[in-house]
């Protein structure tokens, strides 16, 4: 599970913060987005690899969207639509995962 | 930014259409690596498998080449395996598979007693097999829907109400391997009929499904040991350390946001 972990977390980070630069996130800002994303994907990962269930899954992400989403409200107030950019941002890291884990697969 | 704003909701728009459901984060399953690595020394034998060792339980180990227990069962319990694996001292081992194709563990196959089925009938009757019969070529005239069988004489139906249509044409064709029980009723292999391997059809009775079971078609098994009172916990190491961690880097994390981002 360990391995999952670092892995998810380390191509979580990598593609929210591209996503990130894209979006015009600068400086500070950026280092909130690592440290947010430190906070939700570890035990977003963890849970689901004890409890696989799409629908606790599911559950687990949004509260995941709206924790990520209020960091950016509250603490990075010159970060655009906060709210948007941790949708689009985790909408981006989902599908690379699942990219990812298809080249694995095959 | 209007530019933007229409990237981010064409993304948002492949993301859906591509995900289907709202889903956020990275989340990597790797597969198993020792699976991987070994592929060509696994051999693939679908069976199931009752635990019975002497300790009244059954260990299944992350791999045949690691001691680390991810789970402990009690015998009496039915493990499915499909791969096969043999150690360097000889020693078989099955991957147990659960729900969702999630592989359990590996476990011993000398701590396990295979459930009859279609090759506990061939191990023992395999000299008694004939070739199909002429004088059942329309055993299936007239008959809708077949019952299929586990073995001759196990009384455990495998599959009911197929389509005896499956079969057209010259049943000598799809029958090549029979057997007539002490009954006289006569059987036939069916490696394969809508989805159901490795089943037997009474070819005497094709639609009968109270067929009796017969409890001297097989060797009596072994002796199943009795399961143990007490089931060791394997220990969760892997479990207890990732948690920890998890909540490490999620506690430092918030900390050094409400620190540096605070206003």
């Amino acid at each position: 599970m360990i391995p999952a972990l670092c892995f998810s977390l380390a191509l979580t980070l990598a593609a929210e913060l591209a996503f990130a630069l894209v979006w015009g996130v600068r400086g500070r800002a950026l280092a909130l987005c690592a440290l947010v994303n430190c906070m939700t994907n570890p035990v977003v990962v963890f849970v689901h690899g004890l409890f696989p269930s799409p629908v606790l899954t599911a559950v687990l992400e949004l509260c995941a969207l709206w924790v990520e989403g209020a960091c950016y409200r509250f603490f990075a107030p010159d970060i655009p639509r906060p709210w948007l950019f941790s949708l689009l941002c985790n909408a981006f890291s989902f599908l690379l995962g699942l990219l990812v884990s298809q080249i694995v697969y095959f | 930014m209007k530019k933007l704003s229409r990237l981010a909701l064409f993304s948002l728009l492949f993301c859906f259409v591509c995900s289907g459901v709202i889903h956020a984060d990275s989340i990597v399953e790797p597969q198993d690596s020792f699976y991987q690595k070994h592929s060509d020394e696994l051999s693939y034998l679908p069976r199931s498998y009752t635990a019975n060792a002497k300790e009244g339980y059954v260990s299944l180990y992350k791999n045949p080449e690691s001691s680390r227990v991810r789970e402990n069962v009690a015998n009496g319990e039915r493990l499915f395996c499909s791969s096969l694996y043999t150690d360097s001292l000889g020693q078989t081992w099955g991957a147990v598979w659960g729900e969702r194709d999630a592989l359990r563990g590996w476990v011993r196959l000398s701590d396990c007693v295979p459930v009859p089925d279609y090759l506990s009938f061939a191990e023992q009757h395999e000299s008694e097999f004939v070739g199909f019969d002429e004088a059942f070529q329309d055993a299936l005239k007239g008959v809708s829907s077949i019952v299929l069988w586990s073995y001759p004489g196990s009384g455990s139906v495998a599959a009911d109400g197929l389509d005896a249509q499956w079969f057209d044409g010259d049943l000598s064709e799809h029958f090549t391997t029979c057997w007539r029980d002490g009954d006289g009723r006569f059987w036939a292999y069916v490696g394969y009929c809508y989805g159901v391997r490795n089943t037997w059809l009474c070819l005497s009775a094709p639609d009968d499904s109270t067929l009796p079971a017969d409890p001297d078609v097989l060797p009596a098994g072994p002796e199943l040991i009795p399961a143990a009172e007490d089931i060791p916990s394997p220990g969760l190491p892997g479990a207890v350390l990732a948690a920890t961690l998890t909540v490490g880097v999620v506690a430092a994390s918030a900390v050094l946001i409400r620190i540096f981002f605070r206003h």
